[in-house]
């Protein structure tokens, strides 16, 4: 019997399919994207930097891409919340955006203006088409959930910048940026000092003490744990909080979460677990995770739980970064670790 | 000198574990018609399906004019020997024109289509048996005599030298059960084919065949023309009857009439 | 007296279907670039086509919607014939890539190496190949009884697509974070592709399209039965590998471009066999067109329906694939 035949074809075809491999392009499989393999600014690096100081201005943002901008823009597309929010604190307008959720805390000069802007999507699912057809002459979209549609629009030839607006330097950084684009830094400056001011005023303040935290993070898929790359992560380390998980690896690289450990945090026993959502509302946030406390025995060996020194962490403030108001979410951590000392802000 | 076209020697064949047949002998004589008879599950079928390369032998060989079948092609097999099954059920729709056509496959490179040959012999099978009327219609809407006879005109079109059929009367209404065996020995007559079947009828084995070769307790329990099976008390030993013979004038061969069961 | 020819068997009849089919495809090819959010005017797009003008129209037709039907062609080609194929050599009606696990094979493998190994990111319709054939060599094992039981092929197939399934769930779930886009992917979807996944699949298509063309008549026999076959002098054995192979390759490839898309290689080679019979020299030319336009009907509906949402085209799929996956049932 000759076998080597029936090996034969499919070995053909392997053949010419690595032949074939080395013309494509592609990135992922089936629509799939690693998103660790795509290049990003480090931890130490800025989010967004802008070079020269009158136009033409080079932009360095978070894919670590330079976009040469010629001019002022007249038509800026700026395709996600918090961004936008910064944008039009600065002056600036857009000519549509995505769809804006409800727990983002838009700036009221301009809320109605910015809730009337056409859409082009979820911020998850924009609609390309309807992209190009307000013919932006800036598009300025989010890293993660619009990073395939940037590079396609860089493709097609457009200014795209990527941007990641992550901690408080992030917001810096941003406004900076954006006071240059649009030629409004005085502005800018006066809006981070503003920031820094507030900052530093509830960081004088803060006691000698250092207490400790766990941040909790709840999805209608799973309960996770925040490191200090993230909004409330941030928060909690310029309020110099002792985040438990602080060594804990990240679930992938880049990742802000790492997972659920329930033994490792009744270890060390942090004073306080803060909780902070993606799930529908902020009330059903805090409903699902005292079930979870109520439902599973793991969480009593947690005295933070049993003493009831949980608090919930708006979406407002630590899911969607608050931008310009970026001194309230921290006041309102401060708030609810040292009530003593800070008054105010939760309601 | 005897003409052999094909041989079973030392044939051992295992189904499911179970030992079916063990060492069987045998020599097909060019141009002489065998019936294989026997008890269900005697092992007649495992026979034939070994005889035509669709079982693989524990021991022994098969040897198509003195080459061993498998060590061959099938498509080398396909041009001197042709196997018509028990059973044809398939998915397929084809005509009958079509599936005569697919009896020339092995003929054929197959990058190239049908030549001038190919149709005529096409043509010719079809009529040999009796189908050319039917050569348009589609094989599931046949009647079981006419898909029989569709499925015999694809095995002839191959042109092989040796036909095996599998039981070919099985399913059939007794006048398309004469039909086929009455087609079956035109075609050894006038073509000279050699036929090997599988018959569950004693009497239609012995009426049509030139030897009748019985399968019982794993080997070949007897071979002979009919006379000698009539002597032997074979079939009282095999099938467990008793049987009462009747001359049929006609023919001039036996026809065994089962009295009672012993 | 020589019976008639029935309409459906004649081979004029079998042509004429197909240059309807090609028409067909023309005008799913102009709706889809007609439609979407921006408006286009028919004349413009052959326009815009040929030179680029830099109007939005030009970014619009040649960086998403043109790409996009080309590609919806050629996965629905790709899916459709491996259908055909399945469904003859698995002697199983209801045998498509999807359902007995060969796509989620080749997906499998596929994410793998994009989570594992993403630095070899050119390997995966390979490795998706890889995991196709061993999905269709599982079920191969799982159902042989002596001889391919075609009763216990779809069984084998659903264990073994649910094996595979729970294995990119898995994988999916415990990874999320670093990959992105999961839910288009478990129901397949065109949204975002573009010229790269176009090159990918291409060659794929081809060479595809062109081998069981070629190869077309072989199964014709195999499928007369395994017996028969062998008696009419077929390598049985070779053939049902070989189109196995075939078949997995092209499943392979459309799911390392748009995920696992379902349906396709069930509803086109049925539908065309009722209309025009089993004849695989006619019925793959046929089914390959019939799924290029299916599928790129149903990709501009999946685009444009809910504006600016995009359903993913799988769903769009499920829901036409799943009734008519009932009423195949009803029927054996």
């Amino acid at each position: 019997m000759k076998h080597y035949r029936i090996i034969l074809f499919p070995l053909i075809l392997i053949m010419m399919m690595s032949i074939v491999t080395g013309c494509t392009k592609t990135t992922g499989v089936g629509g799939l994207s690693n998103t660790k393999s795509v290049e990003k600014a480090g931890d130490n690096e800025l989010a967004i930097s802008v070079e020269g100081t009158s136009y033409p201005l080079t932009v360095k943002d978070f894919l670590k891409l330079e976009t040469v901008i010629e001019k002022k823009p007249e038509n800026a597309a700026v395709l996600s919340g918090t961004p936008l929010n910064i944008w039009y604190d600065l002056g600036g307008k857009s000519i549509c955006t995505s769809d804006v959720s409800n727990n983002v805390k838009l700036i009221p000069e301009y809320e109605d203006e910015i809730k009337s802007l056409p859409s082009i999507g979820p911020v998850y699912s924009i609609d390309m088409e309807s992209v190009i057809s307000h013919q932006p002459d800036l598009i300025i979209a989010q890293v993660g959930t619009q990073s395939t549609q940037a590079k396609k629009f860089r493709d097609m030839g457009f200014d795209v910048i990527t941007t990641h607006i992550r901690g408080y330097d992030d917001v810096i950084s941003t406004y900076r940026a954006f006071g240059k684009i649009l030629e409004n830094e005085k502005l800018a400056e006066s809006k981070i000092d503003e920031l820094e001011r507030k900052k530093e005023e509830i960081v004088a303040k803060l006691p000698n003490e250092k207490k400790s935290v766990v941040i909790l993070y709840i999805t209608s898929k799973t309960i996770a744990v925040k490191l200090d790359n993230s909004i409330a992560g941030d928060v909690a380390n310029i309020l110099k909080l002792d985040n438990i998980a602080s060594d804990l690896p990240a679930d992938t690289i880049g990742s802000e979460t790492t997972p659920l450990d329930i033994e490792y945090i009744v270890e060390k026993d942090p004073d306080y677990v803060l909780v902070t959502s993606m799930i529908g509302s902020n009330e059903l946030a805090k409903k699902l995770i005292e079930e979870e406390f109520a439902n599973n025995p793991a969480w009593k060996g947690v005295t933070a739980i049993q003493k009831g020194r949980v608090a919930h962490l708006p979406q407002e403030y630590f899911l969607y970064n608050a931008g310009p108001y970026y001194d309230e979410a921290i006041e309102y951590m401060a708030e609810i670790i040292y009530p003593e000392i800070y008054k105010g802000v939760t309601q | 000198m005897k003409d052999i076209i094909l041989g079973v020697k030392d044939l051992s064949v295992n189904y499911k574990n179970k030992n079916v047949l063990a060492g069987v002998d045998l020599e097909i004589e060019k141009g002489k018609i065998y019936s294989i008879i026997g008890p269900n599950g005697c092992g007649k079928t495992t026979l034939i399906r070994a005889m035509s390369k669709s079982l693989k032998p524990k021991k022994g060989k098969v040897l198509l004019n003195g080459d061993d079948i498998f060590e061959m092609k099938s498509k080398e097999i396909a041009k001197k020997m042709a196997i018509l099954n028990q059973n044809n059920t398939t998915m397929s729709d084809v005509t009958v024109k079509k599936l005569v056509q697919y009896g020339r496959y092995a003929h054929r490179d197959w990058w190239k289509g049908l030549n001038k040959e190919d149709d005529d012999i096409t043509e010719w099978a079809m009529e040999k048996t009796f189908v050319a009327n039917l050569k348009n219609r589609r094989i599931d809407t046949l009647s079981g005599g006419e898909r029989q006879r569709a499925w015999l005109a694809m095995s002839i079109a191959q042109k092989p030298e040796i036909l095996l059929l599998d039981e070919p009367t099985t399913y059939l209404d007794i006048c398309h059960q004469l039909e086929i065996l009455e087609l079956v020995s035109k075609l050894n007559k006038e073509e000279g084919i050699t036929i090997v079947m599988v018959l569950h009828d004693i009497n239609h084995a012995v009426r049509y065949s030139d030897e009748v070769i019985v399968i019982y307790d794993k080997n070949i329990y007897a071979k002979g023309d009919s006379w000698s099976i009539l002597k032997s008390q074979v079939i009282e030993e095999v099938f467990n009857v008793q049987t009462e013979t009747i001359i049929d004038k006609e023919s001039n061969k036996p026809i065994f009439y089962a009295k009672r069961v012993i | 007296m020589q019976e008639d020819i029935l309409l459906r068997d004649r081979k004029g009849f079998k042509i004429g279907v197909i240059i309807l089919l090609i028409i067909f495809l023309f005008i799913a090819f102009l709706v889809g670039n007609i439609k979407g959010t921006l408006k286009v005017e028919p004349k413009r797009i052959f326009e815009v086509i040929m030179t680029d003008d830099g109007s939005p129209e030009r970014m619009v037709i040649w960086n998403i919607r043109l790409p996009r039907m080309i590609l919806a062609a050629l996965v629905g080609t790709n899916l459709a014939l491996s259908g055909a194929i399945l469904q003859g050599v698995m002697k199983n009606p209801l045998a498509d890539p999807s359902i007995i696990g060969i796509s989620s094979g080749a997906g499998l493998f596929g994410i793998v190496v994009l989570v594992v190994f993403p630095q070899y990111i050119g390997l995966v319709p390979i490795a998706a190949f890889i995991g196709a054939m061993f999905a269709a060599f599982l079920i191969y094992i799982l159902s042989w009884k002596g001889g391919i039981q075609t009763t216990r092929i779809i069984l084998a197939g659903v264990a073994v697509s649910a094996l595979f399934g729970a294995g990119i769930s898995g994988i999916l779930v415990f990874y999320s974070d670093r990959v992105h886009g999961a839910l288009t992917f478990m129901n397949g979807s065109l949204s975002s592709r573009s010229w790269p996944e176009v090159w990918t699949i291409l060659p794929y298509t081809i060479a595809g399209f062109i081998l069981v063309n070629v190869f077309a008549e072989k199964l014709n026999i195999l499928v007369l039965g395994d017996d028969v076959a062998r008696g009419v002098g077929l390598n049985v054995e070779a053939t049902r590998l070989g189109f196995t192979a075939l078949a997995a390759f092209l499943a392979a490839s459309a799911v390392s471009v748009v995920g696992l898309l379902g349906f396709v290689g069930l509803i086109v080679p049925h539908s065309i066999r009722l209309i025009m019979g089993n004849d695989y020299k006619y019925m793959f030319p046929a089914t390959a067109l019939l799924g290029s336009v299916l599928l790129m009907f149903s990709d501009t509906f999946a685009r444009t329906f809910l504006s600016p949402t995009e359903i993913p085209v799988g769903i769009v799929m499920a829901v036409v694939g799943a009734p008519f996956f009932l009423f195949l049932l009803r029927r054996e």
